[in-house]
């Protein structure tokens, strides 16, 4: 089977990595791309001596089109073991890419949504295309999910728990480039296509020691955990105040998130992806119904 | 060899105010309990503590300096016998009643002859809340399970039962001057140890959170103290969804008609009837039934009715048997409604006052407040008395002692 990611490696040992699924209009978190995703990753460490750095980006019109929702909506409780270990798998390997040594650009074109926001989580410089119709986001909660792919995870190590929280995860709002730089979730945009992969190169050439903050030694989640009494004494109005917007409505994906992200943040980051992959596997499946 | 449980003695600190201008602030906890535990060899020098099986303390904020078992700590800083064990329970707020109930359970099985039991609580020196705990800070405990704040519960009690701010401020003013009465009549002149610094200079011997001169019209300028977080915090909402039957919460309870903040702590000796034969002491009172249960967790505060209920069916009595009842003031409508669940004359319930004027170290308030029925029924003549307090996470506990 083909690997749906070329691989292009330029002159001063830069990799560009180019998504297009062959067989669908946008890039989704199908079998194709993770079988693909980790065949690459793989290469990347075997290779990351001969490498400069990594720009991942699309064929497509959009970036990543996120999770493949035909998959997702079959699961039964019975499919728990396969989709932790499926889960567990792209994590393991979008954990290689951030912690290969080299710096790696998410250089997004279009639309990266839910999977493909988290794909560039990855990451450490996002470069958006600021092209119209492109939205950035990770709008899980909206299906009833949640960001299984490591999005919990990072958004409350880049942006601490109460601003992840209630501007990303919760609402799922989907922002346009220039909203998306704002928030922070995109570190930079450029106005023309041309401009992307060069943008990228040139932030590759300035960092090549690359590594993401939950990553170095000492690094504190910004605004603190239920261990710091700062922040416990507002934690209890979390859930309360979830409740109270919520009116009681049966819908357990927003509490998942909330669950996800503070049991996250109170461990390391692999541990933290374990617990975000099991109440992603607990929605998915319908057990955390309501 | 099964005995009956005695209550042998039982004192304590007097309550200093729980901010860093209380007059206990500067003192360690483990001195609080240790100047008890002097003033017990001092009291009862026949006393061998060669027979003391075990320390009981609750301490319902067990970290720092009150961390890592408070008992055995005091037991060995107090210079008590290697073979005297201790422990640190935790029932919430009546921890140190549950320390007496499982020093009672020791003795009338068999096992232990000779049980301190107390507890103890610096609320200006470790805060409230500050040992976390899954229940208000794990989000899918929380939100599972419809946790809301004590003060929450206490307004939604005074709602459901229709008990207004007025109602809640006239039992705070009865409280004020049952306390100063108490103490200037002397009642509790036996039990109340002064705090000594280490020259044995007095630093406190009286209750400092008590507010004798509070009025109706002064207590009635007070703030509700939970409306912020009921509004705010989301958790009126939360009680309001589980009590879908309740329009809105009625926040009554300010700072004047809830329990006070404050420092303390407090011991009972507890022995089987051998024991006061073996070193000549004279129990004060039986312990007849200790009982434990539970009530709805979001209310919370329902808990001694069911308690009070249980400890009554175990000793085979009946309301009308009790000559002093004893229930923790954590807020004014717990106390309201527990008499009113029972029909309690007012005249025989907290007439030494409580914690809405004294203060409620939360892990010694329940010794504190059995000793007050210990010297009630002394000089009263009475006979049963029944103490309980409200818990969190909807417990209750009960315990019912009979002069002797």
């Amino acid at each position: 089977m083909t690997n749906m990611i070329a691989w292009e490696k330029d002159a001063d040992g830069i990799v560009t990595l180019t998504m297009d699924d062959p067989g669908r209009g946008a890039n989704t978190m199908n079998e194709t791309f993770q079988r693909s995703f980790t065949e690459t990753v793989e290469r990347l460490v075997a290779e990351k001596d001969e490498i400069a750095g990594v720009v991942l980006t699309s064929a497509k019109k959009t970036f990543f089109a996120g999770a493949d929702l035909n998959l997702i909506s079959k699961a039964t409780v019975a499919d728990a073991p396969e989709l932790t270990a499926q889960s567990m798998a792209f994590k393991s390997a979008t954990r290689a890419l951030e912690t290969l040594g080299k710096p790696v650009v998410a250089a997004i074109n279009g639309a990266a949504l839910g999977g493909g926001l988290e794909i560039a989580l990855a990451c450490h410089r996002r470069i958006a295309l600021d092209v119209k119709g492109s939205e950035i986001g990770l709008p899980e909660v909206s299906l009833g999910l949640l960001p299984g792919g490591g999005g919990v995870v990072r958004t409350v190590r880049m942006f601490g728990l109460q601003k992840a929280l209630m501007e990303v995860l919760l609402q799922g709002q989907r922002r346009k480039p220039a909203a998306a730089l704002e928030v922070g979730l995109v570190d930079e945009l450029v106005a023309d296509p041309a401009e992307l992969i060069p943008a990228a190169k040139a932030w590759i050439k300035a960092n090549p020691e690359a590594v993401q903050p939950w990553d170095v030694k000492g690094y504190k989640i910004p605004g603190g955990t239920p261990s710091n009494p700062k922040f416990a004494a507002m934690l209890p109005a979390f859930p309360a105040n979830l409740r109270k917007q919520l009116k009681g409505a049966p819908m357990p994906a927003p509490e998942a998130i909330m669950a996800a992200a503070v049991e996250g943040s109170q461990v390391d980051v692999d541990n933290a992806l374990r617990i975000e992959t099991q109440y992603f596997v607990s929605l998915a499946t319908g057990r955390r119904g309501s | 060899m099964t005995s009956e449980a005695y209550i042998y003695e039982a004192i304590r600190t007097p309550r200093g105010r729980g901010k860093a201008n209380g007059s206990l602030h500067g003192v360690k906890p483990v001195t609080l309990v240790t100047g008890l535990i002097d003033e017990l060899r001092a009291r009862h020098p026949q006393m061998d503590t060669n027979a003391i099986d075990d320390l009981v303390l609750g301490c319902v904020t067990p970290v720092g300096d009150q961390g890592a078992d408070i008992a055995k700590t005091a037991a060995i800083f107090a210079g008590l016998p290697d073979t005297v064990a201790g422990t640190q329970i935790n029932r919430f707020c009546a921890s140190a009643l549950e320390a007496v109930n499982i020093a009672a359970q020791k003795v009338r099985a068999g096992w232990d002859q000779l049980v301190i039991a107390g507890g103890v609580e610096c609320m200006s020196r470790i805060p409230m809340g500050s040992d976390g705990g899954a229940w208000a800070m794990d989000p899918e405990t929380a939100y599972d399970t419809y946790f809301v704040p004590q003060g929450i519960s206490a307004d939604l009690i005074a709602t459901t039962e229709g008990f207004t701010r007025e109602d809640v401020d006239a039992y705070a003013v009865q409280s004020q001057q049952r306390s100063a009465a108490a103490w200037s009549a002397g009642h509790f002149a036996k039990s109340v140890v002064p705090v000594k610094d280490r020259n044995g200079v007095i630093l406190l011997d009286h209750d400092e959170h008590m507010r004798p001169d509070t009025t109706l019209e002064s207590l009635g300028k007070l703030k509700p103290s939970f409306a912020g977080i009921g509004e705010m915090g989301g958790f009126d909402a939360v009680a309001l969804q589980k009590f879908h039957w309740v329009e809105k919460i009625d926040h009554v309870h300010t700072p004047g008609n809830s329990s006070g903040i404050v420092d303390g702590a407090a011991l009972v000796v507890v022995g089987s009837e051998q024991i006061g034969k073996d070193f000549g002491m004279v129990p004060r009172a039986r312990i007849v039934a200790t009982a434990v249960s539970g009530a709805d967790p979001t209310i919370m505060l329902t808990g001694p009715t069911p308690a009070t209920e249980k400890a009554l069916r175990l000793a085979g009595l009946t309301v009308d048997d009790i000559d002093v009842w004893e229930l923790n003031e954590a807020f004014a409508a717990v106390v309201l409604k527990w008499v009113k669940d029972f029909d309690l004359p007012m005249e025989k319930v907290n007439i030494n006052g409580g914690a809405i004027a004294m203060g409620h170290p939360l892990g010694a308030t329940g010794a504190m407040i059995l000793g007050t029925v210990v010297d009630e029924l002394e000089r009263s003549g009475g006979r049963y008395g029944l103490v309980t307090l409200c818990i969190g996470g909807g417990m209750g506990l009960a315990t019912i002692i009979e002069r002797v």
